[in-house]
């Protein structure tokens, strides 16, 4: 695993750019997070170098992010799975971000629905070869996770090893390369 | 009794983890931690199949070793990577490396080489 080049692009702490790389991975970028609950909210651009991710658990609001170039990736809290937006998603090559940092804030009976609908949204990324980028989407230095960590986890949810590598080696280094960061 | 051949036995697998965390945690602590961690993510069967158990802790340098088996070693890992608090404080456990023998694990303090 040395060998490849990781790199967290879901970070919500900016302190934590400089920790991840502490952690291994090559380089760690705090994107803008746009919480959007309609198609109208959608208009804010990032800046230049900036990667922008839409958190929205209304699936029309993530088909129209889908056909926006300016956006880097996808969120949907609730993991819907919705078949429609996953095969759009893959034909405009947006992938969906998968937070370990959601399971470390859930607990109990709350933490295993939300596992299982992750690992039902995986089951169907790899069904309609939906990209994924898999973060820690850490808010403070005890939600970050190593690679190998994340890809345990990640593991855990039905990703293959070699998949859940490639989420975190080159899915995000094609996002931060399109914006110059690498 | 004669010894099970090694074919036959449960092939092991030991994880060298360091705590980070704002609190001083004593090894019954930390052991708690562990398998709480690993009995809820896993649950009674999952947890029987893998086979915990915790082998040592250190409170000077933070690092201790978990062992598991073999097959369910990446779920161990998974539920390991799951820990978020500590005596009621946020923590994390960091895993530094995995090895089939406890005599590498305790002969390598320092990070793999990359």
């Amino acid at each position: 695993m040395s060998e490849m080049k990781y790199f967290e692009a879901s970070l919500r702490f900016p302190l934590g750019e400089k920790e991840a790389g502490e952690l291994g991975f090559s380089k760690a970028v705090s994107p803008i997070f746009l919480e959007a609950s309609k198609p109208s909210e959608l208009k804010k651009k990032p800046k230049k170098g900036e990667l922008l991710c839409v958190v929205s658990s209304d699936n029309e609001t993530l088909r129209q992010a889908c056909r926006k170039p300016y956006i880097s990736f996808l969120l949907d809290p609730s993991f819907s799975g919705d078949v429609g937006l996953l095969k759009l998603a893959a034909e405009k090559n947006k992938p969906f971000l998968l937070p370990t940092s959601l399971v470390l804030e859930s607990r109990g009976m709350r933490r295993a629905m939300l596992l299982s609908r992750m690992r039902f949204f995986v089951h169907l990324c790899t069904a309609f070869k939906t990209p994924l980028l898999l973060g820690s989407g850490a808010k403070n230095e005890f939600q970050l996770k190593t690679p190998r960590e994340l890809v345990a986890i990640a593991s855990a949810l039905g990703l293959e090893h070699e998949r859940a590598k490639f989420a975190l080696s080159e899915q995000p280094a094609a996002l931060l390369g399109e914006k110059g960061l690498i | 009794m004669p010894p099970i051949p090694p074919t036959l036995r449960e092939k092991r697998r030991y994880i060298h983890f360091q705590v980070v965390s704002e609190a001083d945690a004593s090894e019954s602590d930390v052991k708690h931690a562990a398998y709480n961690s690993i009995i809820s993510f896993l649950g009674e069967y999952g947890s029987a199949k893998a086979n915990p158990k915790f082998i040592e802790y250190d409170p000077k340098t933070r690092k201790g070793i978990v062992k598991c088996t073999h097959t369910e070693l990446e779920l161990v890992k998974a539920a390991l990577a799951l820990v978020s608090e500590l005596n009621n404080k946020p923590a994390c456990f960091r895993l530094l490396r995995v090895s089939g023998t406890l005599k590498t694990i305790r002969g390598r303090s320092a990070p793999r080489k990359k």
